[in-house]
């Protein structure tokens, strides 16, 4: 845990945090919150104000920093699982939207995925919020969301040909699940 | 000349329709009795467009509402 002054850049934090080397992308506010790109890390600071303009925010304060080594495409699937999994199962949308959108992903990431799983895993994410008894759905696709505009060329490039090298690394983004695997 | 709706001046508020989610299990009927705010996503779960209903949709609203099997569909007062 570390505190920080509001507005100081994230790249102080990540100095602090002994990350500075070949980032790809760093999550911020948790599994609820947004992926900031490369460019994105090097420039933004952290205040309210600053993520807002990004359409990020702090949320509940865990910031994730993915290394050059991980697969953004294995790391965000795994998560989709883990968001599947832990809908409460009350409301429709958010058992059918986050089912589709793991399952899909899953494909997407084995290089398994229909010719429309571009077009229904954006659709999925952009129309489940709001839909729920309580606002899981509205989380968990606002970080699909961004992980698939983020990592689009990932996405992309799984979808086409199948599993990166980077695939099998180790999960970077630790979920109750992954431990259970 | 066009006659006042028996409901107008009945409402001061605006009505709009809105699911309970949780009530709600899909069997469409919403969609069937009130397109013009309610359609169905590829699972038939509702999607609501909450804009206020006008005078006349506000009969078929009612209508919708109570043709739910599960009363998932809300009519309800918005300021």
């Amino acid at each position: 845990v570390y505190e920080i002054e509001n507005g100081a850049p994230l790249t102080d934090l990540l100095d602090r945090a002994g990350l500075i080397d070949d980032l790809t992308a760093v999550l911020i506010g948790g599994y609820f919150g947004s992926w900031l790109d490369a460019q994105l890390i090097n420039r933004i600071r952290l205040s309210p104000r600053a993520l807002t303009e990004e359409g990020a925010s702090l949320g509940a304060g865990v910031i994730i920093a993915l290394g050059a080594s991980a697969c953004p495409v294995a790391e965000t699937s795994r998560i989709a699982d883990y968001f599947a999994a832990e809908s409460a199962g009350q409301c429709g949308p958010c058992v059918n939207g986050l089912g589709a959108i793991a399952e899909t992903m899953a494909h997407v990431a084995r290089g398994t995925a229909a010719a429309t799983a571009k077009r229904d895993l954006a659709r999925w994410s952009s129309s489940l919020a709001g839909r729920g008894a309580c606002q899981f759905p509205d989380g968990a696709t606002r970080f699909i969301a961004s992980a698939l505009q983020v990592f689009a060329n990932d996405f992309d490039d799984h979808r086409r040909h199948g599993p990166c090298e980077r695939c099998s690394a180790g999960a970077i983004l630790p979920s109750p699940m992954a431990m259970a695997y | 000349m066009m006659r006042p709706s028996p409901l107008a001046g009945t409402a001061r508020s605006t009505l709009t329709v809105r699911v309970n989610p949780i009530q709600c299990v899909a069997h469409g009927l919403c969609a069937e009795l009130l397109p013009e705010r309610i359609t169905l996503d590829e699972w038939a779960y509702p999607v609501v467009d909450g804009s206020a209903l006008s005078a006349e949709l506000v009969k078929n609203a009612r209508r919708a509402a109570s043709a739910c099997p599960t009363l998932a569909l809300i009519l309800q007062h918005d300021r």
